[in-house]
C-alpha cells in the first residue's frame, strides 16, 4: 500500500500509553460498525467518522490487517486517515512527521542523516532521547 | 456526524460520506500516482465489514471475537503491535 510511514508512527506511539487508545470515543467495537476518531487535522483535534467496511482482497482487509489478537483499530485509524485525505491511494507514500502531526497534534521533525555529520546526528539523537520524544526512522530508494 | 446517536441503536451505519466503492480507493479523474498503485487499487471490488470476515474465516477458532482493541489489551492494557502489516 505504501503507508509504512504512517504505520511506522502509529507503532511508535502505540507504545506510548493511552495515545492511540484515546484517539477514539469508544472503549469497545460496537454493533453498529460507527467509529469516531479525533485526530489532528492541520494541527487542530477533528472528530473524523468512519464505519467499518473495509477493502477486501482473498477474504482479507486490502490494506493494513487486524492486530493478531483481532484489535481492528488499526484498520480503522488507517481509514480515518485515508478518508481525511480524500482516499486510500493519497496516503501512499508519505512523511513520517505528518502522520505523527496527524495522530498526536505535536510538532515533528525530520532529519536527513545524509545531510548532517555524525556527531550532529549523535548530539541530536542524544538531546531528543534525552526529552523523551518519540523517534522513528526510515530509509527512502537511495540508501 | 453524531456517533453517540447510532451507536447503541443496533442499526447498521454506513458511512455515505466515504462511500464503500472505488472513489474510496483513489479517483480516477485525480491520480495521485501515475501508472503503479492506480492499476493494482482497481482489483479491490468487494467491501466487507470485520464481522463477516471474521465468520468466513478460516481463524475464528484462534480469534474468538471481532475486537476494537485486541483481546491482549483487555487484559494488559498495551496495543498489540508486533507484525502490523
Amino acid at each position: 500500500m505504501g503507508d509504512n510511514y504512517f504505520l511506522t508512527v502509529v507503532a511508535a506511539l502505540a507504545d506510548r500509553g493511552d495515545t492511540i487508545t484515546s484517539l477514539f470515543h469508544h472503549k469497545t467495537y460496537n454493533h453498529e460498525g460507527i467509529f469516531a476518531i479525533k485526530p489532528f487535522v492541520k494541527g487542530r483535534p477533528e472528530d473524523i467518522t468512519v464505519d467499518d467496511l473495509f477493502p477486501i482482497y482473498n477474504n482479507q482487509p486490502a490494506f493494513v490487517k487486524p492486530t493478531s489478537d483481532g484489535g481492528w483499530w488499526l484498520p480503522l485509524l488507517e481509514k480515518a486517515y485515508a478518508k481525511a485525505n480524500v482516499n486510500y491511494e493519497m496516503i501512499s507514500s508519505g512523511r513520517q512527521a505528518e502522520a505523527a502531526r496527524f495522530l498526536s497534534g505535536s510538532p515533528a521533525r525530520e532529519f536527513d542523516t545524509n545531510l548532517i555529520t555524525q556527531e550532529e546526528l549523535w548530539s541530536s539523537l542524544s538531546i531528543n532521547l534525552k526529552k523523551d520524544y518519540v523517534i522513528t526512522a526510515a530509509c527512502y530508494h537511495e540508501f | 456526524m453524531d456517533w453517540s446517536k447510532i451507536e447503541g441503536t443496533g442499526k447498521i451505519f454506513t458511512d455515505h460520506s466515504f462511500p464503500a466503492d472505488q472513489t474510496m480507493l483513489s479517483w480516477k479523474e485525480y491520480p495521485k500516482t501515475i501508472g503503479g498503485l492506480t492499476k493494482y487499487l482497481t482489483w479491490f471490488k468487494e467491501f466487507r465489514r470485520p464481522r463477516d470476515l471474521h465468520s468466513m474465516s478460516k481463524q475464528k477458532d484462534k480469534v474468538t471475537q471481532v475486537s476494537l482493541f485486541g483481546s491482549e489489551y483487555e487484559k494488559t492494557k498495551k496495543l498489540v503491535v508486533k507484525n502490523i502489516e
